[in-house]
């Protein structure tokens, strides 16, 4: 049986222990797609991802573009990192929630939600995805459209029918 | 680097699922509150609903005109009535919630999945939205608009 070796959080090298021992680390949280992994024999050490035998395990962040071949370094993939899904939607959608200035909360939301999650894809994995500017200025742009959607709800508030129990509208 | 030995395990990462998990209970919250308003509240008859700014500027609908009353007629069941709201708004609802229950289902064979979108498919959806805007303010598809 395959045994491996991997650099832990501490930046120690654990192991050589069995591929079943690496998945449990995976479930407790002790290693993940970027944990640094060399397989017995092997002559270089890789992302635990890379390694065909665990890339099940992170798959499907990754559509079948390629075959990466353990002969190459990650640095050599670098060229292939895709834009983030979630950072292009929630660009989009809180790009809508300010241009559009409509019905604020049902972009502005959306928009910070895909935004944080983008930016947190592409922390996780910087080496697949890119886009973090694009996750940035989502969620800044998502933040801005939160407050336009405060101001016009409550514009809506003071001018809308709740205003007879307002009293007179003093709000312009 | 030294070596921790074969015995030992090693630390875990820094987990942010704490983070991640008061996120979710948050969203939710807000999520829930506005539904509990929007059934309770008819979009139809109260003013007091953020009015789209756009729709006011210019008289025509936004991509987003609609989804509140759409969602109020979701929420008591009445299917048509919502669709003919919002069709773009029904249809990402549908889409959302079935790409989310089959990730979870996902997720629960392999914890370490992320939820990954395809870049096409924003690019794509973002079409589809621009398209249906258009129509929705054409007289001949009137029946796209609230």
């Amino acid at each position: 049986m395959a045994m491996y070796k991997i650099v832990g959080a501490d930046g120690r090298v654990y192991g050589p222990v069995s591929a079943e021992q690496i998945q449990k680390w995976i479930a407790e949280g002790r290693a993940n797609a970027q944990t640094q992994t060399l397989a017995e024999g092997a002559a270089a050490w890789k992302q635990l991802n890379l390694l065909p035998e665990f890339a099940h395990y992170f798959a499907a962040q990754v559509p079948p573009i390629a075959p990466v071949s353990p002969s190459i370094p990650p640095l050599a993939t670098a060229g292939a990192r895709k834009i983030n899904g979630w950072a292009l939607a929630g660009l989009i959608f809180s790009g809508a929630s300010v241009l559009l200035c409509c019905c604020p909360f049902l972009f502005s939301i959306p928009g910070l939600i895909f935004s944080l999650i983008g930016l947190s894809q592409i922390s996780g994995n910087p080496h697949l995805y890119e886009g973090r500017g694009m996750a940035i200025v989502g969620l800044a742009l998502s933040i801005i459209g939160i407050f336009l959607g405060i101001i016009v709800t409550l514009d809506s508030l003071l001018n809308g029918s709740f205003h007879y129990h307002l009293g007179t509208n003093h709000f312009p | 680097m030294t070596s921790a030995g074969a015995q030992a395990v090693p630390p875990k990462l820094k987990n942010t699922a704490p983070l991640t998990f008061f996120a979710g209970v948050v969203i939710a919250f807000v999520i829930g509150c506005g539904l509990v308003f929007v059934y309770f509240f008819n979009p139809n008859r109260y003013g007091f609903y953020p009015v789209c700014q756009f729709h006011k500027l210019t008289g025509l609908n936004c991509p987003g005109c609609g989804a509140t009353r759409g969602l109020y007629a979701l929420l008591h069941g009445h299917f048509q009535a919502a669709f003919k709201d919002n069709a773009l708004f029904c249809v990402s609802l549908a889409i959302g919630m079935v790409w989310g229950t089959r990730f979870l289902f996902q997720k629960r064979k392999n914890p370490g999945l992320y939820f990954h979108i395809p870049t096409k498919f924003v690019w794509g959806y973002l079409a589809v939205a621009a398209l249906f805007t258009l129509l929705r303010n054409l007289p001949a598809f009137s029946f796209l608009s609230p």
